[in-house]
Parts: structure tokens; sequence; C-alpha cells
């Protein structure tokens, strides 16, 4: 290989950014995977949800503050999640966390993870702003207004979504142990 | 079996949301404390959220999947900083490509019509920003600048054979900073003309 082949380097002084950048998403992949497979089901594949997500940002990555970018980070995971879901076709994609355990185990186990997956077969068929608010407000634990902000809702708007997903979940969820 | 109102339901809710200020909550775990029927909605509630909590955890990825992912975020950030900095370089070169071009074109015209040699020197998209030559004469005259587009200097030339010379040094000169970055050591830079 000649020396004109070699990969060009970035000027060293450029690499503030690029490294509290990829240390902020080490820091927080896992919850962002998570909600952005709580946001996606199985239409479309996390990794590449939060890898999309965190790229656009590092693109403009001297626009924004990376000590703080939890919040950051969460807007950029949910907002491509939605945009994802609005595209005409999406496909399916295989399930990375299916039920875990065997067959020899208590049945007040067994009879809790049922109804666990019966829970997230309920989640799944919410429309996706409810399970968006209701996965920030119960998992991320985040504040009503600070899922307004994620969302952008109303406050009022996000109090009303988080109510009607959880009803939602309690009526099919009773029409499940009816049959 | 009696039922809650959905406002107590919202209420109930919002409480273990954290999101009822302190007034709120004594009012309500007053009225828990005194009614039956609020205090097992609020146990359902809580046993909902449980539920829903160990979905969530459900969606948590392994740590195969996180690593697969930083790995992911590392080769596109290298992939997009690399390009970056060659598409940086790549403007500096036009940039000083486009203003010998334009100086050793306005030299040869502002020379009373000489007739310009096909094939001299490759033509060059001119940069944005770029000032062009500030003087027209004999001899052959162009400025240098810096990254901003300022000009920082004049190269005179005698001939057009001597630009082209220039132009070629040049070329040299910037692959040899190129691969003093890219780690080749020992090469000798002749920097006497810049």
């Amino acid at each position: 290989m000649s020396t004109d082949e070699k990969p060009a380097q970035p000027p060293e002084n450029s690499g503030d950014n690029v490294a509290l950048f990829e240390e902020a998403v080490r820091v927080n992949s896992k919850r962002l995977l998570a909600i952005a497979r709580a946001i996606v089901g199985t239409r479309a594949s996390p990794e590449d949800v939060v890898q999309q997500a965190v790229m656009n940002l590092f693109q403009h990555r001297d626009r924004y503050d990376w000590r703080e970018p939890g919040g950051l980070l969460r807007r950029a995971v949910v907002n491509e999640s939605l945009r994802l879901l609005r595209q005409p076709k999406m496909s399916i994609v295989a399930d990375d966390h299916p039920a875990r355990g065997g067959g020899d185990e208590p049945s007040g186990e067994m009879d809790q993870r049922e109804t666990v997956a019966k829970v997230r077969a309920a989640i799944e068929k919410l429309p996706e702003h409810y399970r968006s608010a209701l996965v920030l407000c119960e998992y991320e634990q985040m504040p009503y207004a600070e899922i307004a902000r994620t969302l952008g809702a109303s406050v009022p708007q996000i109090k009303t979504w988080i109510h009607r997903a959880r009803r939602q979940l309690a009526v099919t969820l009773k029409e499940f142990a009816q049959t | 079996m009696p039922v809650v109102s959905e406002q107590d339901l919202e209420q109930l809710e919002a409480y273990v949301d954290g999101e009822l200020s302190t007034t709120e909550e004594d009012a309500l775990r007053a009225r828990l404390s005194a009614e039956q029927i609020l205090g097992e909605a609020m146990r359902r509630v809580r046993a909902d959220r449980d539920i829903r909590m160990a979905v969530w955890k459900g969606y948590e990825p392994s740590e195969a999947t996180v690593q697969r992912l930083a790995a992911r975020v590392d080769a596109a950030v290298d992939r997009n900083t690399n390009w970056s900095y060659r598409l940086s370089n790549l403007k500096r070169l036009s940039a000083a490509a486009a203003c010998i071009v334009l100086g050793v074109l306005i030299g040869r015209v502002g020379n009373q019509g000489a007739v310009m040699p096909s094939g001299t020197i490759a033509q060059v998209p001119v940069g944005r920003g770029v000032p062009g030559p500030t003087m027209v004469s004999n001899p052959i005259e162009f400025p240098i600048v810096n990254e901003q587009g300022q000009s920082v200097g004049v190269q005179r030339f005698q001939s057009l054979r001597e630009a082209q010379d220039f132009v070629d040094e040049l070329n040299r000169f910037h692959r040899m900073q190129e691969q003093i970055r890219n780690g080749g050591g020992q090469i000798f830079v002749p920097i006497e003309r810049f």
C-alpha cells in the first residue's frame, strides 16, 4: 500500500467532543436500546435505530453539551423510533429478547412469565405515542414535563396518553384473562 | 365489585408517578386510609406497574448486543471523521490550486493576448470565498491565501514554465505533509519555496 492510500487522520485537537460523544453512547447504550425496543417493537432493529439516532447527533456534535447527554440521547432515540414507525413499509425483525427460562420452574414463576408475555403483547398493540410516553414515564422515570418536551406535546396531553395507555392495557389483559 | 372513578384512578397513577404536590399527596393518603375501595385500587395500580416494569426490564439488551452497538458506532464515527478530514484537506488544496490556475490564466491574458498552451495545467474547481489575483501584469503574480481564504502574500513567476513547476512542487509538498501525518518519518521536505 502506498503512503497516499493510508487512511487520513483527523487533527488531534478535534477529538474532545468525539471522546465525550463515544463515552456518552457507551454509558447510555443499554437504556437507549431498551427504549428503542419498547417503541419500535419488532418492526425495526433497536441497534439500527440507536445507531442512526446517535450518528445524527454526531453530525452536529459541536452544537451540544456532551457533559449531560442523557436527555439529548433519549430524545434522539425516541424521535428516530417514531420516525421509523411512520415509514410506510416496515419489515419484522427477530426478537433479541425471547422469554427466558426452561420448563422446570415453579408454577408461580410460570404464571408470572405468562402474564409478562401477555402485557408485552398488549403494550405492542398500543398506539406508538402512548407506548413512548409510558416507557419514558415508567422505565426512565421521567417527569411528565420532560416527557412532554421529549415528545413535543403538552403536559396534559402526556397525562392523558399515559392514563389511556394504562386503561387500554388493563382492558386487554382482562380480555386475555377471560379467553 | 365496587369501582373507583376515572378521576380517582388518574390521581392514584399520578401519585405513583410522583407527580402530585405535597398537599395533594397528604389529601390522598388521608383518603387511602379511610376508603377501603381506594386502597384496593391503589394495590392494583402498583401491581400492574410492577408487571410492566418486568416488561421494560425484559427489553434491556444483553452485554453482547451493547458491545456490538459500541463497535458499530465507533466504526461509523471513524468513517465520518476521516471523510470530514479528507474533505477539508481537499478544500484547502482546491483553493490553492484555484489561485494558481486563476493567476496563470489572468497573467497570460494580461500578457497582451499570448496564447495559452492547451493541457499544461489541469482545470481545478474554484473554492468558495477564495479571492482571485490582485494584480495582472508580467511577470505573472497571484496571491497566496491561508486556510481562511485571506491573502497573506504574492507569488511572482517569470514564465508559465516556472508557474507549472510551482504547482508541481506545491502538490509534492502536500503529499509529503500527508505522509508525515500518517507516520512516514524520514522525509525531507523542501520548504524553502513556501
